[in-house]
């Protein structure tokens, strides 16, 4: 009888261990992506000098910001190069050091030091205006050009195309900065609200990088639903640091844990696609329903773990539909032994 | 003759050293600033002039302008030429000046300031002025 007791507590308590492991994202099934391309080609005569910042047009057509070369490129879908756009300088039409990059509206706004850069799909430029605090994150949401911002109340910034701000709204995250000693406050408010914002037809996103919450608002800036990522340990450990810190006398002369989940977001087709940058995780795409704001498919692209981590690095995702067939193109931008270039891969959709 | 060239020579050495601290002085920032004051018409006693030439946007150029407007008259900001009335109203936005306070487009006097006395090492291109009860600068600092 003691026997049977004992065959039968082991029993459970695997089972409990077992139970306790799973979690439906580990059923989700990972799908092998295909490379079919990577440009700029040798011959093409165009290179990046920094790994690019990328956006899709409605035609496939890809848009490569390059920090370094203050400028943009246009390749069409199969990575045929097109046209340079912008060069360096703070007159009407020129870039210095841009860093987001985004389309809508048929037109491609760039963000840079100075301020925002409206450009048509041609790269003729049509107006532009100066902003005044640091930009985390940039959308464009029909008419409107949606901007997250340092020094603010509010996490997303409305402001019309002429560049007048219209309003904001969402919750920044805020904690008790007086424990990250030696850290400027803006330092800290920049880190702790470093996010992505997508946008569909009528909604809005915005995905923490740092905790992993993602919030979808109406077009109003109505909260709708928040949702957070589960099973990635270290946004629970980012959320610990930053919010329960009553363990931590002072932070001093230490660098801020800093634990991004993923590289870039992307809106196509009801999804949001996510570029994961975790070492653990790292050359994997995560879908997410934009109703459920759950992860439903993830995609491999690289076997990170098969190569030392700072040696290869990617850095922004495009996606497109191939116009015969259901299968997906993924763009996305790298860097490889100081090499810089875009990978294009293959998937089908369903 | 010896002694006339040599009485010449220290003349003309004498002249031009004159001249170059002539020079020096009515070019030295802190002058050049003082006769702009004297010569704009928004100058008054108790002023403070930002001459914002470059926003950075991490760095916030306004900073002492919170402690600054509780306790002085006059605040004006210059700002670039080329910054539209929109610029305008987002830069009073992101920085929370106050509606008495002014924000102008920069006059050619004081880019010619810039240009001057900017410290292009560490890129200090924007500067704040505070001229004090009697119409003295009392306060010139570089950002």
């Amino acid at each position: 009888m003691k026997k049977l007791v004992c065959i039968l507590s082991i029993l459970i308590s695997f089972s409990l261990i077992g139970l306790s492991g799973f979690t439906p994202e580990e059923k989700i099934k990972l799908v092998k992506l295909e490379l079919v391309r990577k440009f700029p080609l040798e011959e093409q005569e165009v290179f990046f000098k920094t790994t690019p910042k990328i956006a899709l047009d409605s035609s496939g057509n890809v848009y490569a910001m390059d920090n370094m070369q203050h400028t943009f490129f246009k390749f069409d879908r199969y990575g045929n190069f097109l046209k340079k756009i912008g060069r360096r300088g703070q007159g009407p039409g020129e870039l210095e050091f841009p860093f987001l990059i985004s389309l809508g509206e048929n037109k491609v706004f760039i963000s840079d030091n100075k301020g925002i850069s409206i450009f048509d799909l041609d790269g003729k430029f049509i107006n532009g205006f100066r902003k005044f605090r640091f930009t985390r994150s940039m959308a464009v949401f029909k008419d409107k050009v949606l901007l997250s911002e340092s020094n603010t109340n509010n996490l997303i910034a409305v402001y019309s195309h002429s560049g007048k701000k219209l309003n904001s709204f969402g919750e920044i995250y805020k904690i008790n900065y007086s424990i990250l000693t030696d850290w400027q406050r803006y330092r800290v408010e920049n880190v702790i609200n470093w996010g992505e914002i997508v946008c569909s037809n009528n909604y809005i996103f915005f995905v923490s990088a740092l905790f992993g919450d993602i919030y979808k608002y109406d077009s109003n800036g109505n909260l709708i639903k928040k949702k957070r990522i589960k099973n990635i340990d270290f946004l629970e450990d980012n959320k610990k640091f930053y919010f329960k810190t009553t363990t931590i006398k002072k932070w001093r002369n230490k660098s801020l844990p800093l634990r991004l989940y993923f590289q870039s977001a992307v809106y196509f087709e009801n999804k949001i696609y996510l570029l994961l940058i975790d070492k653990n995780i790292y050359g994997e795409i995560w879908k997410l329903d934009k109703d459920k704001l759950e992860v439903e498919k993830k995609y491999s692209f690289f076997n990170f773990r098969e190569t030392l981590p700072t040696q290869i690095r990617s850095r922004n995702i495009g996606i497109n539909k191939r116009n015969d067939d259901n299968i997906l193109n993924f763009y996305i931008s790298f860097i490889s032994e100081g090499e810089h270039f875009i990978n294009v891969y293959t998937s089908k959709m369903k | 003759m010896k002694i006339k060239h040599l009485f010449f020579f220290s003349l003309i050495l004498l002249i031009i050293g004159i001249f170059i601290n002539a020079y020096a002085y009515i070019s030295k920032c802190e002058n050049v600033i003082k006769r702009n004051v004297n010569k704009d018409i928004f100058m008054g006693r108790r002023t403070v002039v930002y001459l914002v030439n470059n926003v950075q946007t991490y760095c916030r150029p306004c900073t002492d302008y919170k402690l600054l407007k509780e306790k002085e008259g006059n605040i004006v900001f210059y700002v670039e030429k080329d910054f539209s009335d929109i610029d305008i109203e987002n830069f009073r936005d992101a920085f929370e000046i106050r509606n008495k306070d002014k924000v102008l487009r920069i006059t050619d006097s004081w880019k010619k300031l810039i240009d001057k006395c900017m410290n292009k090492k560490n890129n200090s291109t924007n500067f704040l002025i505070i001229i004090n009860k009697s119409g003295k600068v009392e306060k010139v600092e570089r950002f």
